[in-house]
């Protein structure tokens, strides 16, 4: 068992993929369906193993190589995962924030195969560090279209969109991470005060993505003023592969926070 | 060859006793209480006169003219839709019915006492796969292929068209199977080929209230019980069939319903008269192989619901697999269904459609064999509600309320359209847990297919993916 930490160039993945074809990826049938104490087993320590195969007879190293942890049947978590990071590139992120919010469950989530890059990170990192990065944890999964087999209403209480596939061409703007039909999903597992965090070095992009969260009812723009107060919005700006990327080439970054507001529907409820 | 087309699709009016049934682009109309056929847009099939290109069965054409039923409201065929009808729903009062085609295109018919007419036409951006109504706006709501749903389509067509004028209520990434408005407009619920049912509310349908999660294989129909409004049941590619409290997303039960499927073999009769028992015994075996070659396909590839209906006088819920032969009726006993009976046909259902007296009408494949040209087609099957008890009774052939549309319904064809389109929604050939033998050899493939992946059409999809599976 290696203490180093994995090297990134034999890790090296296109980008990003389509988000509309079946892929292959496995997901739960259900939150309820997902085995959370294999990605936070410091976090699970008096939970009964209900893969009792599973957990006693694989080491450390063979846990780890489980690309998912779906349950057949549901199990009632004692944690519930609050960050999560949508398409968490290398994991940057969830490592700086793993350490200022030690008692939070972090999940990234990438689709490609950088996922055993920086599950190989985590590792390291837990056994370099005893005691550490045991909160963050990372996940293969197409969000757009199974974020809801990963999380229950009100879950989270951030999510992050940092540099993501800007999808240039018009014809492929339905791709975009940020629409309008999706932020319906993504105001479903965030709670009410939860704090969607996007940025990118992609001006259109930018304006994309602030566009359709001003228009969506269930979301409110963070002003400057308070988001530069905002801890994470440090680690947001320079702590992912893409965002050190930007700063060498002195490009531009654009940062926009939303809160999550309640609906301000009110139906002309007269039962 | 020319051939009955059957009826693709069935649906009762909301209130008053018609049932519309589709074929193609055309529609026609039976009064489910009389039996006669009240209206149509195509012209009726023995008609001697018939103007399409189609050639009729020199035995068609002795048949007197004075004899054929002259349905109330004869609609120009012209205005008729040109490409097979996907969906059709009524207003809330019943004064109004929408109709959408393959060719993506958007009808509003006016069904008043005296006349049924076309109100307006006009096309759509997409193909349509469901539609409904909002009962207070006065729109009507459509989810199209592509997974968004919209509400625009005022009933009256506005001066300056509609383009722009209508409103993205909500979107799936996934293909969109089937979309139901409770009946208090309070939620819009929407199913997927990727095993989602959601719950949004209404029309603030930017706040999802729940999804139901559960379904292992596509959702393809969703049924809102209508005496029991908070109630949803749903069906598609699993084995089972779902009830969900759906705004909560609970799943209250699930009812293996494959268990059912099961093809009844008659003995080989024996009869006395020698060369009547060897045909006998032919077709007896025909048929067999038939039904073994079903019940394989039926477990190397898993059922596909293909219709879910109900009927508030018997409290029954109907449902339908694509291909099987028979329909599963299951009963409301104590808030959960329970299985009631199957119905046997002769051949397969392809839509179904409660009345409201609580009698049961099907519509069926016709067959392509050739001794079936000798008797007329049949295209519907009627089970009659019991008098005193819920049980049915299969109308003869004959009985007054189904001989005129048997008779003189649907039309003449060369070739029939694909009559299957649910089981397509199926992700790969063979159910993923099966390909769990073949794991090894697949995941190589997948790795490779990952990276280099690129836009892909759903049929390319449905050919060459499988789905990656989890190691044990």
């Amino acid at each position: 068992m290696s203490l180093k930490l994995p090297q990134k160039r034999y890790f090296r993945q296109r980008a990003h993929a389509n988000p509309f074809s079946d892929h292959h990826l496995d997901y739960p049938k259900s939150p309820a369906h997902i085995d959370w104490s294999l990605h936070y087993p410091a976090f699970f320590k008096s939970q009964t193993p209900i893969h009792a195969e599973e957990s006693t007879s694989s080491s450390v190293q063979e846990e780890t190589k489980q690309t998912i942890s779906i349950s057949e049947s549901p199990i009632k978590a004692q944690r519930r995962v609050e960050f999560a990071d949508l398409g968490c590139g290398y994991g940057g992120l969830l490592v700086a924030l793993s350490t200022l919010y030690p008692d939070t469950l972090m999940l990234g989530n990438i689709r490609v195969k950088v996922e055993e890059y920086v599950r190989e990170k985590i590792r390291a990192l837990r056994l370099q560090h005893p005691g550490q990065y045991q909160n963050i944890s990372i996940m293969r999964m197409n969000a757009m279209k199974f974020l809801p087999n990963f999380f229950e209403k009100g879950q989270l209480s951030k999510m992050f969109f940092l540099f993501p596939d800007p999808h240039f061409k018009t014809r492929k703007h339905k791709a975009r991470i940020i629409t309008t039909q999706l932020l319906a999903e993504y105001a479903y597992v965030l709670r009410v005060g939860g704090i969607i965090y996007t940025i990118t070095d992609v001006k259109d992009l930018h304006e994309w993505m602030v566009r359709h969260l001003n228009e969506h009812p269930l979301f409110q723009r963070i002003p400057d003023e308070e988001t530069n107060k905002d801890p994470v919005v440090f680690h947001v700006s320079t702590s992912t592969e893409e965002g050190k990327k930007v700063e060498r080439n002195n490009g531009e970054k654009f940062l926009a926070c939303y809160v999550r507001v309640e609906d301000p529907y009110h139906a002309q409820e007269n039962s | 060859m020319s051939l009955r087309l059957p009826f693709t699709k069935l649906v009762h009016h909301p209130t008053k006793n018609f049932l519309i049934l589709c074929f193609g682009g055309h529609f026609q109309a039976v009064d489910t209480s009389t039996g006669a056929l009240i209206a149509t847009t195509h012209s009726l099939h023995s008609i001697k006169t018939i103007t399409n290109a189609f050639t009729i069965p020199e035995n068609r054409l002795a048949e007197p003219v004075n004899l054929l039923p002259s349905p109330k409201h004869a609609i120009n065929s012209e205005e008729a839709h040109t490409g097979l009808i996907r969906s059709i729903a009524f207003n809330a009062q019943g004064t109004c019915m929408a109709s959408t085609d393959e060719d993506k295109v958007l009808k509003v018919w006016e069904l008043e006492e005296k006349q049924w007419k076309l109100k307006n036409s006009r096309s759509v951006v997409k193909r349509v796969v469901s539609l409904a109504f909002d009962q207070t706006d006065a729109k009507i709501i459509a989810a199209d292929k592509f997974g968004d749903v919209y509400r625009s389509f005022p009933i009256d067509l506005l001066e300056n068209n509609v383009k722009g004028s209508s409103q993205l209520l909500l979107g799936h990434v996934s293909m969109v199977t089937d979309m139901a408005l409770t009946p208090t407009n309070k939620y819009i619920i929407t199913c997927d080929r990727d095993e989602h049912i959601r719950v949004s509310r209404y029309p603030n349908s930017y706040n999802i209230e729940s999804f139901c999660l559960g379904h292992t294989h596509f959702v393809s129909k969703l049924h809102i019980i209508p005496w029991a409004a908070d109630f949803l049941i749903s069906g598609g590619g699993d084995d089972f069939v779902a009830l969900w409290d759906y705004v909560h997303g609970t799943l209250l039960q699930t009812l293996d319903i494959k268990q059912f499927v099961v093809i009844p073999r008659q003995e080989s009769k024996s009869m006395t008269v020698d060369n009547e028992r060897i045909t006998l015994d032919n077709e007896t075996t025909i048929v067999d192989e038939d039904k073994s070659k079903l019940e394989e396909e039926i477990n190397e590839e898993g059922i596909a619901v293909s219709a879910i209906t109900s009927s508030a006088v018997s409290q029954h819920i109907a449902l339908i697999i694509e291909k099987f032969p028979g329909i599963i009726i299951l009963r409301w006993d104590q808030s959960r269904f329970v299985y009631h009976n199957t119905l046997e046909l002769e051949s397969d259902p392809l839509d179904i459609a409660y009345d409201l007296f609580g009698n049961l009408w099907v519509s069926i494949t016709t067959s392509g064999n050739d001794k079936e040209k000798e008797r007329p087609t049949i295209l519907i099957n009627l089970f009659r509600k019991t008098v005193n008890d819920h049980e049915y009774d299969k109308a003869a052939n004959d009985d007054p309320l189904v001989k005129e549309i048997n008779q003189y319904g649907s039309m003449l064809v060369d070739a029939l359209p694909d009559l299957y389109p649910t089981g397509q929604l199926r992700k790969a050939g063979t159910d993923w847990r099966i390909q769990r033998k073949n794991q090894d050899e697949d995941y190589g493939d997948d790795a490779s297919n990952l990276e280099g992946d690129s836009a892909s059409s759903l049929s390319d999809s449905i050919k060459s993916k499988r789905k990656k599976i989890k190691t044990k």
